[in-house]
């Protein structure tokens, strides 16, 4: 069944995207993105093609460019609209550094809101350097950082502030006012600790003031907000 | 000016400066909580107290940038977040009782620290954050 989803004429590129389990769509979604990217890396020759397959598997919507002999793969419902996907395959594995990071988040397509956060990033990487008793960036808060936006895309409306702890942690910031702002620091690519300063609902004059520690999937179970903007 | 090493108390009136990490520093130029975050093992929060120092409030952060760029190496985007010391005391109740204390060194003798931290305490940083009233270069 592989062969025949993978008919494109480059050796490499069969050889590439061999997976025994594709019958399951959200691996396929995933490893499509993760194959793409790799691609990317070692051979920017076929990047165009590539593209042109991965493209309407990531929309999921059947499209004649996909290959046609796929009639037993099971989209699950879930699957049908890309805001539904689960898209942490476009997340950092936990095992790269940095460094590989932030190669790995250039090279995918990010769009107009995700860019300047990576330059942000790269940049509180340099400052560290150059700072005095500071500890470089964790790893595993930079990949905790990027699931958390992945995850919670649709709930995020602004772009936020990001800062870099002493202890090498990402923080990030929505702030409209002293006393309307939402901290989220990211412990590691599990956890969260967050503090809000939200106005009361019932007496805005109130301003509610909460600390707390959160897995990175409960996060907006655990705060009285709808969404994070600045 | 104080004279040698005599202890000053802290009043509410004064105004005192933490130097900030230009990893700390949004791009807005405000000050974040973590930059008033006490590290494992610290009991108190090293600042300036600026009243301490001669001249006006621009001479008396000269003094201070020289004094900091003696015993550290302040990088070209740390800042000096400002704050005084009654407002920032008000700011963090009910959560936290701060307290300040002149705590002159040979070679710095407007240092003080701020007591009354929790280590991680990431509520009150913020709240002492938001009660910054300037925030101004640490380095000449």
């Amino acid at each position: 069944m592989s062969d025949v989803l993978y008919d494109v004429p480059n050796d490499e590129f069969n050889y590439k995207l061999t997976y025994p389990e594709i019958g399951q769509s959200a691996f396929l979604a995933k490893e499509a993105l993760s194959a793409r990217l790799r691609l990317e890396a070692y051979e920017p020759d076929v990047q165009r093609r590539v593209a042109t397959w991965s493209d309407p598997v990531w929309s999921l919507t059947g499209d004649p460019v996909m290959p046609t002999k796929v009639p037993d793969m099971d989209y699950g419902g879930s699957l049908h609209h890309p805001a539904e996907l689960d898209r942490s395959s476009e997340v950092p594995s936990d095992s790269m550094s940095v460094e590989d990071q932030l190669v790995f988040l250039s090279m995918a397509e990010l769009d107009d809101f995700l860019r300047p956060l990576v330059g942000r990033v790269k940049e509180l990487v340099g400052l560290a350097g150059a700072e005095e008793d500071q500890q470089a960036l964790n790893p595993l808060s930079l990949r905790g950082f990027f699931r958390f936006l992945y995850l919670h895309r649709s709930r995020i409306v602004s772009r936020p502030q990001l800062i870099l702890t002493t202890e090498g942690l990402l923080r990030a910031i929505w702030r409209r006012s002293r006393d309307h702002r939402i901290g989220i620091r990211f412990l590691d690519d599990r956890m969260v600790s967050f503090v809000t300063f939200l106005p009361d609902g019932a007496r805005p004059t109130q301003i509610n003031r909460v600390g707390g520690e959160s897995s990175i999937e409960g996060f907006f179970r655990c705060v009285s907000i709808d969404s994070l903007s600045d | 000016m104080i004279s040698g090493l005599e202890i000053v108390e802290i009043t509410d009136a004064f105004d005192c400066a933490r130097l900030a990490k230009g990893t700390q520093i949004r791009k807005d130029d405000g000050v974040e909580g973590d930059a008033f975050a006490l590290r494992k093992g610290e009991s108190y929060l090293s600042m300036n107290c600026l009243d301490l120092l001669d001249g006006d409030r621009s001479e008396q952060l000269d003094s201070l940038r020289a004094v900091l760029e003696r015993k550290l190496n302040v990088s070209g985007t740390a800042r000096l977040a400002i704050i005084n010391v009654g407002g920032t005391k008000r700011s963090v109740l009910p959560h936290s009782v701060l307290n300040f204390v002149h705590e002159p060194e040979a070679d710095d003798e407007s240092h003080c620290g701020m007591y009354g931290l929790e280590y991680n305490n990431e509520l009150v940083q913020d709240l002492i954050a938001e009660s910054v009233v300037d925030v101004v270069k640490a380095r000449r």
